[in-house]
């Protein structure tokens, strides 16, 4: 027995076989559920090359959430695959280099439009574009955030999607909590992903990790985070919606 | 090269077909003759292509290196001018430390080769071609065979590297 048995699970995110994303999925289907993966463009082939490396190879549906037509797309392509969705992991974010590094008074508009639509406004866009999939069952959408009440090194404009994020993920458990629809985010500390690679000063990060974790953190180990993103897929956070789960090895509790 | 106005270029090589003799560790394996002959090859390639590498990156395995070995065999001076770094982090490497191996290359560097293995290489491939040769996109996604090379523009810098960031131009493989 596996505590998704029988749920089905549309997973976003997973680019290379150290993302997140894959080992939420690969957690995932150990523990019962069925996945679907999305990926967009120019990394499509290479997302369905890393899904062969799945206890289970998923099918892999085209999904790039700044298109309408691939929005409109979705529940249907998806629906190829599954009969309907019990959850959906939201791992999706990305920032023009001139959001990133430290240039935050310097930084136009239209670079922090991309990096909110991309990072945050396309929580509401994915969860909306697959509500037809989502029965009276409900579903569990879980969101991956770095924590954003506090201003980080070089992080920037990416650290004001995020609380846009936090924003955007109360405001759809608001909404979508009479429909049985539950969404939290997991707030995790830093992984060594391909997308952490284009955060310059990433190793600012990774510094602060080290010395201020009380129970310690492996930047190379995206496990602890993808395990709390297949819990509150799971029917043990039944009444929990709204929430920023930390895993950070307590980092955030820390005054220092 | 003086006066080379080409884009920089990042040539992705998988070492030559090896043999796997009784008793010998995975990192020991040796180039098959057929390796060699095409290792030969992907030099002749490279020299033919004005493609002479000014920096190598290859794999601290016997069979990446025995690979460069025949390869510069065919270029001229022998590879002479060639600065080439044996880099442990490229033999068994995920696609995300062979990126981190490519973004440390001098940003002098024009001409970048990198000898390595599968499924690094393969990934490597699909993750940095974004646009360019579907021809070429098609061949490196269905099969990544030993000295396969994928041939790459670069117009960024190369700290600056990541998904989607160079053009597929080719994608070969050379035989001897």
């Amino acid at each position: 027995m596996g505590i998704l048995d029988g749920k089905r699970l549309l997973v976003t995110g997973v680019l290379t076989d150290a993302s997140i994303a894959f080992d939420v999925a690969r957690l995932a289907q150990q523990e019962g559920a069925t996945v679907v993966l999305t990926s967009y463009g120019r990394v499509f082939n290479l997302t369905r090359r890393i899904s062969a490396r799945l206890p289970e190879p998923a099918p892999v549906v085209e999904l790039d959430v700044t298109k309408a037509e691939d929005l409109g797309a979705l529940a249907g392509r998806v629906g190829e695959h599954v009969g309907g969705i019990d959850g959906i992991m939201h791992s999706i974010a990305f920032a023009p280099e001139a959001a990133l590094g430290g240039n935050f008074l310097q930084t136009e508009w239209p670079d922090v439009a991309t990096a909110i639509e991309v990072s945050a406004y396309s929580l509401k866009a994915l969860t909306m574009a697959a509500l037809p999939l989502i029965g009276d069952g409900g579903a569990s959408v879980v969101g991956l955030d770095f924590d954003a009440t506090v201003a980080w090194p070089k992080y920037d404009w990416m650290g004001v999607a995020k609380a846009a994020l936090e924003s955007t993920s109360r405001y759809l458990a608001r909404d979508l909590g009479p429909r049985g629809i539950r969404v939290n985010l997991v707030a995790a500390g830093p992984i060594r992903t391909m997308a952490a690679k284009s955060i310059p000063g990433f190793e600012e990060f990774e510094g602060v990790w080290a010395t201020r974790a009380p129970i310690g953190w492996d930047l190379n180990d995206a496990e602890p985070a993808a395990r709390a993103c297949v819990a509150l897929m799971s029917d043990w956070f039944p009444k929990t919606t709204g929430e920023i789960v930390h895993v950070d090895g307590g980092v955030h509790a820390m005054g220092a | 090269m003086a006066g080379d106005k080409r884009p920089a270029r990042l040539l992705v090589l998988r070492h030559g077909k090896s043999d796997w003799p009784a008793g010998v560790a995975d990192r020991d394996r040796p180039l098959g003759r057929r390796g060699i002959r095409d290792s030969g090859a992907a030099g002749r390639w490279l020299a033919g292509a004005d493609d002479v590498p000014d920096v190598v990156w290859c794999s601290t395995a016997l069979r990446t290196r025995q690979t460069w070995e025949h390869l510069r065999a065919e270029l001229p001076d022998g590879g002479s001018g060639c600065d080439v770094r044996f880099e442990k982090d490229v033999y068994a490497a995920s696609v995300e430390a062979l990126l981190d191996v490519v973004r440390r290359t001098s940003s002098k560097a024009r001409r970048v080769l990198l000898v390595g293995h599968n499924p690094g290489v393969q990934d490597l491939t699909l993750l940095l071609a974004a646009r360019g040769s579907d021809d070429a996109r098609a061949l490196a996604e269905t099969k990544f065979p030993t000295s396969g090379l994928a041939v790459f523009d670069v117009t960024g810098a190369w700290e600056a590297l990541g998904p989607g960031g160079a053009t597929l131009t080719d994608f070969v493989v050379p035989r001897g």
